[in-house]
This record gives structure tokens, sequence and C-alpha cells, in this order.
């Protein structure tokens, strides 16, 4: 499928999105305006976000160097990744010395970045399309959005959204109910307990990652 | 009168007494250790963990082979139509379960999948029906009824189950209708024959997804672990996302406040 396709497609599934929106608007007007609009901002973020997701694939070398720098420039946009980081290691966090804290910070972006951008690059062909929106409270949203394929089962990816006062970010992706946080923290804090409870342990694999 | 499944009976004595003589695990000491402890619920952690080694042993050299061959040799639409021919076999346990979780209109479209695909779907070959396929299992049944899902269990070829997962597996062994069939027409291991046939073609489709977890896991046994788990949890709630009340991030440095240091073991 052509990348004009590809987007057209994602365009129609935006009008779909728009009467879902309405919906979400409509219905929060008399109870819950505050939930509704932030609800509305994280579909629009969601929205623009997998757009230029789309557009970063189509527009490059998916081996390229660039391609890297670009994908890392649209993580650091779209997701908390210190807060993903965190949630990652677990109460173990709360061991680390500050030193610990910081260097593991930066790791954990490198291997983000690293791990995602190879598994993006497999992303090919296919459409996605917002199918619900809900509220959880006042700043936290799921999105829910399915990559449609044209012979294959559907893939259901959910966006956990929260919206501050004067920032959108995505805090987890859930892919067929799969969640990144609950899959790295359940990696990662077994690592390291394996490893007598030294978050060391955890630092080296990710400093000997960011070299391979 | 049919008789028991015995060899799967076997299996479950033998892990039950395997659990027994690996001990559970007493409560670790140390905070931390004994919170992810109790949330990971495994308490035969190194047997599993022994049996897990096993398993990739055997993944290595049969079953990933096996799995690239099949997909090598038979063209995409021959597995469908394979796929096709044993889901609609499970047709009969689905809408068992279907009834037990008190969906009704589930039960229906299971039904009605099972007869137009028998049917005009040629013994199943085909789907054609109108309605979309839905899995349903006897442990997700007992999960609905509000059982917990017990001890993470790690099985010798079959892979990941627990407790409550294991126990639906053969109750939903017990009332499938074609192992009754396959036995009083004397087709010897037709159980185990789809199993294989089920496990290869699992395999096959999922050989980008394993490759991929092989590369980036630090520790295959506890992504996988982790995974069984949420797929679990996922299907039972029937691919809706989890609760707003029951879930919480457990966000360690949460609102930047005061960090806490909390002392180690050592």
């Amino acid at each position: 499928m052509t990348m004009t396709r590809k987007i057209s497609h994602f365009v129609h599934g935006l009008t779909r999105t728009t009467v879902a929106l309405a919906m979400v608007v409509g219905l929060g007007a008399s109870s819950a305006r505050a939930d509704a609009a932030a609800a509305a901002n994280a579909l629009e973020f969601v929205e623009v976000l997998t757009v230029e997701a789309l557009g970063l694939l189509g527009a490059n070398d998916p081996d390229d160097d660039a391609f890297q720098e670009q994908f890392r420039t649209f993580i650091m946009k779209g997701f908390d990744v210190a807060f993903v980081g965190r949630v990652a290691m677990g109460t173990y966090w709360r061991r680390a010395s500050l030193e610990q804290q910081t260097e593991y910070q930066g790791l954990f972006s490198d291997y983000i970045v690293k791990t995602y951008a190879d598994r993006f690059r497999m992303f090919s062909g296919e459409t996605l399309e917002v199918t619900e929106v809900i509220e959880w409270d006042e700043d936290e949203t799921i999105v829910r959005t399915q990559i449609v394929r044209p012979d294959d089962p559907n893939i259901s990816v959910d966006w956990h959204v929260r919206t501050g006062p004067d920032s959108t970010l995505i805090l987890d992706i859930i892919i067929e109910g799969l969640r990144l946080t609950r899959t790295l923290n359940e990696e990662f804090s077994n690592v390291i307990r394996v490893g007598g409870g030294d978050v060391e342990v955890l630092l080296q694999l990710l400093r000997d990652r960011a070299i391979n | 009168m049919a008789k028991p499944p015995t060899r799967l009976w076997r299996f479950v004595a033998l892990a039950l007494v395997a659990a027994v003589m690996a001990g559970c695990a007493s409560l670790p000491e140390d905070p931390i250790e004994r919170e992810i402890f109790l949330e990971t619920n495994d308490p035969i952690e190194p047997m599993n963990r022994a049996v897990f080694a096993f398993n990739m042993q055997l993944d290595k050299y049969a079953l990933e082979p096996l799995a690239k061959g099949y997909r090598a040799v038979f063209p995409e639409f021959s597995r469908e139509m394979v796929r096709n021919f044993f889901h609609n076999l499970k047709s009969p346990v689905i809408f068992i379960n279907d009834l037990l979780q008190f969906e009704p209109e589930r039960a229906y479209e299971t039904a009605a999948r099972f007869l137009i695909n028998s049917t005009v779907g040629i013994g199943g070959l085909f789907d054609i029906a109108p309605f979309e396929s839905h899995d349903e299992d006897l442990g997700q049944t007992l999960a609905i009824w509000g059982a917990g899902e017990g001890a993470y269990i790690v099985l010798p070829v079959l892979g990941p189950t627990n407790f409550r997962d294991l126990t639906g597996t053969i109750g939903d062994r017990l009332f499938d209708p074609f192992s009754y069939l396959a036995e009083t027409n004397q087709v010897q291991n037709a159980f185990y024959g789809r199993a294989a046939v089920e496990g290869v073609d699992n395999r096959s489709r999922n050989i980008d997804t394993f490759d991929d977890l092989e590369r980036n896991s630090f520790d295959l046994y506890s992504t996988f672990r982790s995974l069984y788990r949420q797929q679990r949890e996922f299907e039972v709630r029937n691919g809706a996302p989890e609760p707003f009340n029951g879930f919480d991030f457990d966000d360690p440095g949460g609102g930047g406040g005061l960090q806490i240091m909390i002392p180690g073991p050592r």
C-alpha cells in the first residue's frame, strides 16, 4: 500500500473519530466538562502523534541514522519516558542512589528508542483507526485504536494518556492487552531481584545493550 | 462411558508432587523481594525456571524448526484452513463456556458459526460465518466466577499456565464431545495430535515475535510469565481495557516528592 493511500485511510478513520469525539464532548457537557476536555485533548494528541509516526515511516529508510534520531525526538515528545523508566524499575528505584537513577534514565531512554525503532519498522502497509475514547478521570484517558491489517486480524492498541495543566504525554501503550510498563517492570525488577537486589546488575545490562 | 484422560492427569499429579517437593519457597525477608514474590505469584519459580529452560531447548531443536518448515512448505491459505478446522472443532467447548459465563448472545454466535462453518464451510475448513470468532475456555469461566489464578506453573512441552487455567484445561477436555467421539471411533491419541498441530501452527505465527523477545529481553522467563498473565487477563475481559478502579501504576518516584531510600539487604 502506498503512503498516500495509507494516509488517506487514516484520514478516513479520523472522520469516524470526529463522531466519537462529538459524543464524548456531548455526553460530558452536563456532568463532567473537564473530563471531556481532557479526553478530547488526549484524542487529538494521539491522532497528531500517529499521523506523525506514519509520516516518519514513509519518509525514511529505517536503517538510517537519521531515522533513529527522528524517532528519538518523536518518542521524547510524545511519551513520558522518565515516568515509564521509573515504573519499569519499580520499587528498586527507591533503593538506587541519585547517581544510579540519573544514569539509569539516560540508559533507559536509549534502550526504549533502540528497541522500539526496531519494532516500529515492522509496521507497514497498515492503517490505524480510533475506536473508543475512555475518560478515566480528569487527567487520564485511554484512547483505543485498531491497527487494521488487510489479510490478518486487527491489532488492538490502547494509548494511556495523561493531560496535565501544561503538557499532554503518553504514559503507557497497551498492545493486545499487554502493557508496556507492566511488562518492563516484571522483567526489570526480576532481573534486579535475581541479581541479589543490586540495581547495578540492571545498569550493567543496559550499558552493554547501549554499545551493541 | 469414556475413560478419564489418564495422561493429562498424570501431568497434573506430577506437577503437584513436584510443587510440593520443590517446597513452596518461604516468604523473602527483604521488603522489595517480598513485594515481588507476592505480586508474581510464582512460589515454585526454581522448578518453573528449570522446566522453562527445558522447553526452550525443545523449542530450539524441535518446535521452531517444525514451525518454520510448516510455514515454508504450506501456503497461507492451507494453513488458514487447518486453523479454521481446528477452531471449529472447539466450538462445543466455547459454546458451553459462553453459557457458563451467562453470555447468551455470544453462545448464539458460537452455535451459528459452528452450524454454518461445519456445513457450508465444508467441515469447518472455511470460516464464512457472519460473526467474528471468539475463544472461551473453562479457565476464563472460572475467572469470571471469581476464582483467582493460583500459582504460576510451567508445564513441560505445554508451557505456561496456572492452577486455575490447568484445572480449566482438564475440565474443557472432559466436556469436549470430540474427545469422546475420537475415543469411541478408536482414533488413538486424536487429542494429542490436535494439540501438536495447533502448537506448531501457533508457533509458526509467532516466529518474529518470539525472535524479537529472545533478542530484547534481559530475562525471558520473567517476560513470558508477565505476557502469559496479561494475555489471560485480557482474554477474561474479552478484550476490554482494565477497569479504572482496578489499576495503579505504582510510580516509585511519583509526585516528585520526598525520595525515600529503602536500605538494601546487605
